[in-house]
């Protein structure tokens, strides 16, 4: 118990001096926006006021280094190194679980290009910003990326690293904190920058993009960061960078920091594998094994189909003639609305939570089946010979019971309808399903003028509970039922007590 | 069938054995407790009579579902109306029954992967007698009760994607379709009988306490065997959905 207690005691004086050095986060920190200055930012890039994280992954990652995304099938699905490897259990956020409808946005995001040579003077800016103009974002934060630009930069082959000849490609913050009165405004961009002191120059792991300088307003600050200085000149290593924002109070002679961290997954899930096509009429029931992928924690299926063979070049150029399901959890998927005795060819990726997509490599990827015609029950039934034909008595069934339409009771019916069934999903799906069934329904007790009463008698619980409910006799009787529960057990106690029991 | 058995078997063992220490100090409180009402919450298997209709060249429901019956839940309401030499009650009930099978391949005899499911949702009102005196006078946990009265079955048929199943003909002759679907709802009647045993011999201060605390006065466990024709009262274009069944269940009396 003492070594617990003095290894505590050394834990915590251990921790103090970064503590004290610590002085804690911006006060109104937030940032506002982030755009692309020359290239295009994904949603889950957390572009938007309130986005919380900030995700890249393989195929963004080569976009945004301007450089051509490696054939995953030619290359193996191990493109990249998760350094951080707990990026991919941390990411399973809503917005990741929306993405996936995005199948094909890895494909499109090859097809971004620098248009020019951009921004360079928006890194490392030693100069102060002015308080009214503030660090410079360059005039290519609106233009678009035109992947038919002549000026184009020789597209580097699968990889690769980015250099000058790719184009710096860089992103717009924009942020805004508390007002401070005479302090210093800073950025850097790294894995690991000290949060007590501003990095003075480029330590490998932490780059001063925005130098220290005195600055008055501090409401939508904008300041650039180059995509080589958050992600370095290669997509091979996946880890967690920051972009630092420091103020130097001088006034209260405090330095605060804040941090936004951008996370990468660089690693593409293994292909899941077709393991049955049951056939079925007008459906095919699809199952697959994903065993390789069991430790990704937020993994989704996109499962393609089409009568055509096809592989992931097919899907890349959007062929209209594959249709596909996305966002899918389980490990077997019904597809159904198809054509009895057309061969369909399915195939199935997995994504993970950062969008990393795997690939249809050959067309022997894929499972086969053919719809066929399937008896069930009924038909067979009716084959058989059978004479049920089906229908159900009607409101039909009230009208019938009470022989008016203006019946109270089928009033009250209605009433029931309207209140309790049509003000929800499930209501209204069983009266929808009541009225498909209409047309026939009244027909037996029409037809038979001694069952009336019978029906009466089987719906009066359903009209004493609309008139119930919809008087608010409900609330009396409960009320009444309590007090007489009340009184009887308290008559009960007092004969228990009297030791007449 | 054969854990009917079991569990019937025990139930008549425990009524010979478990209470015989007991009797006295359960039944002097049992006609001192005021009874009006009976929950019940049952189980079992039943198997539709479709098989027995009349002009059928096969038989559908075992071709399809094999000896499998719909696992039925019911539960049950009875309110006492007189109370005598035994007890007369109105009863309500509302129960869900389904089973699954495999299609056929159109043209042949093979089972198709496509699943096809029959379900039911039966209802039914009945006059029900519970035979007590056994237990009031003579303090033998055993009630009996037989039952009877009218059924209206809803029923629908799911095929392979979980739609209503439908069914399409060609007139030869006039050529013309007539389409049908497999949904539908079918009335009938039934009697029925069974056991009950009461369950507050076994453990006489947990029921004095269940009684005390929520009202319940006695407790039982029962197997009630219900033979039903539910047919449209005898209509020849209706499902056969009667049969004998055997059901197993818990029940209260308050």
């Amino acid at each position: 118990m003492r070594k617990v207690f003095v290894s505590l005691t050394l834990l915590w004086l251990s921790m103090q001096p970064a503590m004290a050095e610590s002085e804690g986060d911006i006060s109104g920190f937030i940032i506002t926006s982030i755009s692309g200055i020359n290239v295009t930012l994904s949603e889950q890039f957390g572009t938007d006021l309130g986005d919380e994280t900030h995700q890249i992954n393989l195929f963004d990652c080569y976009a945004y280094l301007q450089l051509t995304a490696p054939d995953v099938c030619e290359e193996g699905i191990t493109l990249g190194t998760d350094v951080s490897g707990d990026t991919d259990s941390d990411a399973g956020s809503t917005a990741d679980t929306a993405d996936t409808t995005g199948t094909t946005d890895t494909t499109d995001t090859t097809d971004t290009a620098v248009a020019d040579a951009g921004p360079t003077d928006t890194v490392v800016d030693d100069v102060p910003p002015e308080p009214s103009d503030t660090v410079p974002s360059g005039d290519a934060s609106s233009e678009t990326v035109d992947a038919t630009n002549d000026n184009l930069p020789a597209e580097k082959p699968g990889g690769g690293k980015a250099d000058e000849s790719s184009g710096p490609a860089s992103f717009k913050v924009t942020m805004s904190t508390d007002s401070f009165t005479d302090a210093e405004f800073g950025v850097a961009v790294g894995t690991s920058c000290g949060t007590t002191e501003f990095p003075t120059s480029d330590s490998g792991s932490c780059v001063p993009i925005v130098g220290l300088g005195p600055r008055s307003d501090f409401t939508d600050i904008e300041f650039d960061v180059l995509m080589t200085d958050l992600l370095g000149d290669d997509c091979l290593v996946a880890s967690t960078h920051n972009v630092y924002v420091y103020i130097n109070d001088l006034a209260a002679g405090q330095m605060y920091v804040s941090q936004v961290a951008f996370d990468a997954d660089y690693t593409v899930p293994e292909p899941p594998t077709i393991s049955d096509v049951l056939t079925g009429e007008t459906n095919l029931t699809v199952s697959w094994n994903d065993d390789a992928n069991s430790n990704e924690a937020s993994i989704t299926y996109t499962l393609y189909y089409s009568e055509d063979s096809f592989t992931s070049v097919e899907l890349a150029d959007n062929d209209p003639a594959i249709t596909s399901t996305s966002g899918l959890t389980v490990t077997e998927y019904q597809l159904t609305g198809l054509t009895n005795y057309t061969e369909y060819h399915v195939g199935v990726i997995a994504e993970d939570s950062f969008g990393n997509q795997s690939e249809i490599c050959n067309a022997s990827d894929l499972g086969v089946g053919i719809p066929v015609e399937v008896d069930d029950f009924f038909e067979h039934y009716k084959k058989s010979g059978g004479q049920e034909e089906g229908g159900m008595t009607d409101c039909f069934v009230a009208t019938a019971a009470w022989g008016s339409q203006s019946a109270g009771a089928v009033l009250e019916l209605r009433a029931l309808r309207d209140k309790w069934l049509l003000s929800n999903e499930g209501g209204k799906a069983l009266v929808s399903l009541y009225y498909d069934q209409g047309p026939e329904a009244a027909l037996v007790l029409a037809n038979h003028d001694w069952m009336r009463p019978l029906a009466r008698l089987l719906l009066i619980p359903s009209v004493v509970f609309s008139i119930v409910t919809r008087t608010g006799m409900g609330w009396i009787l409960l009320a009444g039922l309590l007090l007489w529960w009340a009184f009887r057990r308290r008559k009960r106690s007092s004969i228990v007590l009297g030791g007449t029991r | 069938m054969n854990q009917q058995r079991l569990l019937l078997t025990t139930l008549l063992v425990g009524v010979l054995v478990g209470p015989s220490t007991s009797f006295g100090q359960v039944f002097s409180s049992f006609p001192d407790s005021k009874r009006s009402q009976m929950f019940e919450l049952k189980f079992g298997s039943v198997t539709p009579d479709v098989d027995n209709e009349a002009g059928l060249n096969d038989k559908p429901y075992n071709t399809i579902f094999g000896d499998d019956g719909l696992f039925m839940m019911r539960i049950e309401y009875d309110y006492q109306i007189w109370q005598g030499f035994g007890s007369l009650a109105i009863g309500v009930e509302l129960g869900y029954g389904s089973v699954s099978g495999s299609g056929l391949e159109t043209g042949s005899d093979d089972s198709s992967t496509d699943s096809t499911e029959f379900n039911m949702i039966p209802m039914s009102l009945s006059v029900v007698y519970h035979f007590d005196v056994l237990a009031i006078k003579w303090n033998i946990p055993i009630v009996p009760f037989v039952k009877g009265g009218i059924d209206y079955n809803i029923w629908w048929i799911n095929d392979g994607v979980g739609e209503t199943a439908t069914y399409e003909t060609i007139d030869p002759d006039s050529l013309e379709t007539s389409g049908f679907e497999g949904q539908g709802d079918t009335f009938g009647w039934h009697v029925a009988g069974g056991i009950k045993v009461l369950l507050d011999t076994f453990a006489p201060d947990m029921a004095q306490g269940f009684d005390r605390d929520m009202g319940v006065n006695n407790s039982y466990l029962f197997a009630e065997l219900v033979y039903a024709v539910i047919d449209d009262f005898g209509s020849k274009k209706s499902f056969h959905l009667g049969g004998t069944s055997l059901l197993f269940g818990i029940a209260f009396e308050h």
